[in-house]
């Protein structure tokens, strides 16, 4: 039984992805870098795995919005893992330009040739392309995209070539609105990807994330650890504390070092507490974790 | 943050977590004896919002208030309450236990020895509860103590009715106590003193202040003068000076001189406002005098706020981070290639190999707008029930542009007796206070098409000279006044103020805005069949809200739209 049948995802999906898979194997990149990664977490959310199937097989591009924690990037990649294809990674700031995006020329001995840029790559062997924070970038360095991630599916290396798009090609855009520097993308952007609105990981979810990364963690610990996770998701809606504290990877990185013998207030502390500068929040947040886990427990 | 506010806010936040609820203010907040909050107590008594019925337990603490000795049997249920949330989530919350035991510790240390209380005194009971918690010897404690003990520990093993009844039989067993129905009327007395402790405290912090309106002091009867007057304006027998009198009394006293508002008046009163007369009031020092309508309102505004400040202060600190975003990122430089500047050593080769010469990088420096926001709020009767609601919307978005220096007005407008009357209800040069803006008052029609040319008055003031104003109108577009509009060259030189003829007249008003060079938006709160006219007036630039709550949203909207046309103007 495969991943994506443990899961419960509709068979007749699980069906259309494999034929999808079989139909674009070996079209790859050559080399290490056409390898379909296998992911280091899994999604753990039937509902929102089928919608993103849904929108990749109809040949659609897909955007995944939600605050931190929620899976937007585990998703992404688990998505790659499941259609068989490599994917690039591109992570956005307030200076991506057409040229990282798509390429630019540079000067190779003698002659001055065109080195391809992750978009290009990704458009050319049929990859993924996951456009990670794609609203850190600003519009105008976006627009070079419009054609590539509408119904033309065409990619214009200005100067050198007018690509088509390989049929396996997806982007995947993921969108944290809120964190600072990033925008709201605008209406030409914005129209060209199918949107899903990530909701925060469910607590069953979660526990059975914690259960699988750390098997020797006991159940109480796991409850308990759960329970914080929430309570600060819970603040920081409030507004009492800064989103910082909300850090699922904190979480985690906070059980491993646990395992090597850290105390869990002392662990809490490093994976969490200590990600926020301003004093009273730290005080808030680690009253928060010592309300759950005794400071005997190791 | 001072000291205090920051343990104060730790303490409220134990107790939210624990009830896992944020809309409400704890009653108790409790702290060690060196100020730091008490992590066990605090984090209690959220677990009691959250595993308790209140309408059970409130009525029977409230008993206790009225019968004998109310210390006493308060802090003997307090440590049934104790005893009964501990052990209903202890196996939830595996580190109470080990929070319970801490407690227990200091608690003893802060009593003195047993011997110096008094037999079945509270004070025993709580140390002998400590004592039992740390696994600790009993043997100082009389029989009867220890049974008493027991019997409260029995009470709190019950769910909330029985524990209640329960622990009032304890109560008559041990202490021949005589339970109180708190009377109707004593729980009115009860709820009574409480507010009247607030209104005190609020008194003496000088946060209301009473005022007696000069008139009434003269024995003039002022209230019944101003009926008076107005029995006479709805016959149309007012003189101008009644008119004038009743404006100052209502609204306060004009800010601007006679000479200057002679001036203004000529300036603005042109046109369909011929005959109008102009008023411009502030928001309340000590020595305006208002009508006492307007003091009412105000403190209802106030109140209102404050009965839900914090939601308020937690939607301040997102308004305002959003808009920083924005800002910042408007304020990002963009790098671009250029033929003169900094070198780009990787770009040097193009030189050579295709004769370009952009190689250099510049960085195109986008400046903070340097703006001006103006909220100008509709004040007429229309807006009558949500007054509270606007005051409270304005103040949060307000408040927000403050934190970021901005400079921000606020001014609300209506007509009345043929005057429109301008309310700065905030300045630009209050960069600390915003408590003018609980001024909001509303009253008569809305003559939009005098109120918005006049505006410009309150925002031409010296030091303010920004060459950028944003000027964001909450409006009903549904501009009419009961004055008529002056039409020269007619049999009867005038016509009604509403309609066709006051959207024309708005329009134009904000025409003239736009032509020198402010940013006109409306925040548009009315029903569908003033789409129309709102598209004359306003153009593409507006939002429409459904409710009073939705204000502060369409306010950031707008400003985020403006701030970007203003980047692209750069």
């Amino acid at each position: 039984m495969n991943w994506a049948e443990a899961e419960g995802i509709r068979p007749d999906l699980r069906q259309a992805v494999d034929e999808f898979k079989r139909k674009y194997e070996g079209e790859t990149i050559s080399g290490n870098r056409g390898e379909v990664l296998v992911p280091r977490f899994h999604y753990y959310g039937t509902e929102m795995m089928e919608k993103a199937i849904c929108a990749l097989l109809a040949q659609k591009n897909l955007l995944l919005c939600g605050p931190k924690a929620t899976g937007k990037n585990v998703l992404a990649e688990n998505l790659a893992y499941l259609f068989g294809r490599p994917y690039w990674n591109v992570s956005f700031h307030v200076n991506v330009d057409a040229s990282y995006l798509v390429g630019t020329d540079t000067f190779d001995g003698d002659k001055v040739v065109f080195r391809p840029g992750p978009i290009y790559q990704c458009a050319k062997y049929g990859g993924f392309g996951i456009l990670d924070e794609i609203n850190m970038a600003k519009n105008e360095a976006m627009a070079v995209l419009h054609a590539t991630l509408d119904y033309r599916r065409i990619l214009e290396v200005s100067g050198y070539d007018r690509l088509e798009l390989h049929p396996a090609t997806r982007f995947i855009g993921t969108m944290n609105y809120g964190y600072a520097g990033t925008r709201e993308l605008n209406e030409a952007l914005g129209s060209r990807f199918l949107v899903l609105q990530m909701p925060v990981i469910e607590e069953k979810q979660l526990e059975k994330l914690l259960r699988r990364e750390y098997p020797e963690i006991s159940k109480s610990m796991c409850r308990q650890l759960c329970a914080i996770f929430y309570e600060l998701d819970e603040k920081a809606g409030n507004l009492e504390i800064s989103p910082r504290a909300v850090d699922l990877r904190g979480l985690l990185d906070a059980v491993s070092v646990m395992k090597l013998g850290l105390s869990p207030l002392e662990a809490m502390d490093m994976g969490i507490t200590n990600k926020v500068f301003d004093s009273t929040e730290r005080s808030i947040i680690h009253d928060v974790i010592a309300a759950r886990i005794p400071k005997s427990w190791n | 943050m001072e000291l205090n506010d920051a343990r104060r806010k730790r303490a409220v936040n134990m107790v939210w977590t624990a009830a896992n609820r944020y809309d409400f203010e704890p009653q108790y907040l409790f702290f060690h004896g060196n100020g730091e909050p008490d992590l066990y107590l605090n984090t209690l008594e959220g677990l009691a919002y959250s595993c308790m019925d209140e309408e059970i337990l409130m009525p029977f603490l409230r008993g206790l208030e009225f019968g004998r000795d109310p210390d006493k049997f308060r802090a003997l249920a307090q440590l049934v309450l104790e005893q009964a949330i501990f052990e209903r989530k202890r196996e939830e919350r595996p580190a109470l236990l080990e929070l319970r035991e801490e407690y227990a510790r200091v608690h003893l240390t802060e009593f003195r020895a047993p011997d110096r209380y008094r037999e079945l005194s509270w004070e025993r009971q709580s140390m002998l509860r400590c004592r039992k918690i740390l696994g600790m010897n009993l043997g100082e404690f009389h029989k009867k103590e220890l049974e008493l003990s027991v019997a409260l520990e029995e009470a709190a093993s019950l769910p909330d009715a029985q524990l209640a009844a329960k622990t009032k039989s304890v109560f008559r067993h041990f202490y021949f106590y005589q339970a109180v129905k708190a009377r109707k009327s004593e729980e009115t007395a009860f709820v009574g003193a409480g507010l009247l402790l607030v209104l005190m405290r609020r008194l003496l912090a000088g946060e209301f202040h009473v005022r007696r309106s000069a008139k009434k002091e003269n024995g003039d009867g002022e209230e019944l003068s101003r009926w008076q007057v107005a029995w006479k304006h709805l016959r149309s027998e007012t003189t101008q000076a009644e008119d004038r009198a009743f404006v100052r009394d209502t609204f306060g006293p004009c800010i601007y001189s006679d000479i200057v508002m002679q001036q203004l008046e000529k300036e603005y009163c042109v046109g369909y406002h011929k005959r109008c007369r102009l008023w411009y009031s502030g928001s309340g020092t000590a020595d305006q005098i208002f009508g006492w309508e307007q003091e009412e309102q105000m403190m209802k505004n106030r109140a209102y706020y404050h009965a839900d400040r914090q939601y308020y202060e937690r939607c301040i600190a997102r308004i305002t981070t959003h808009l920083k975003n924005a800002l910042e990122e408007q304020q990002e430089p963009d790098v671009v290639h250029t033929n003169s500047g900094r070198l780009d050593a990787c770009a040097v080769y193009r030189i050579r190999a295709m004769h370009d010469l952009n190689v250099f990088c510049r960085e195109i420096v986008y400046p903070l707008p340097d703006f001006t926001v103006d909220l100008v709020l509709d004040a007429s009767s229309s807006r009558y029930r949500e007054q509270e609601g606007i005051a409270a919307q304005a103040y949060m978005i307000a408040r927000s542009l403050m934190n970021l220096q901005i400079p921000v007005q606020v001014v609300s407008f209506r007509s009345v007796r043929g005057y429109t009357v301008l309310q700065r209800l905030k300045g630009y040069e209050e960069t600390e206070n915003a408590e003018g803006i609980f001024h909001y008052y509303t009253a008569g029609n809305n003559r939009d098409g005098l109120a918005f040319q006049a505006v410009r008055a309150l925002m031409e003031q010296s030091g303010y000279e920004r060459q950028k104003r944003i000027v964001l109108v909450l409006t009903d577009a549904m501009p009419s006044d009961a004055y008529k509009a002056f039409v020269p060259g007619r049999l009867r030189s005038s016509r009604d103020y509403d309609e066709a003829l006051a959207v024309e007249d708005t329009c134009a008003a904000v025409r003239s805005l736009r032509q020198k060079g402010m940013r006109v938006a409306a925040i548009f709160w009315g029903s569908n069949y003033a789409v129309d006219n709102l598209r004359k007036i306003y153009g593409d630039f507006f939002v429409r809200i459904r409710m009073i709550s939705q204000l502060t949203d369409a306010v950031i909207n707008l400003l985020l739209r403006i701030l970007a046309e203003l980047r692209e103007m750069v």
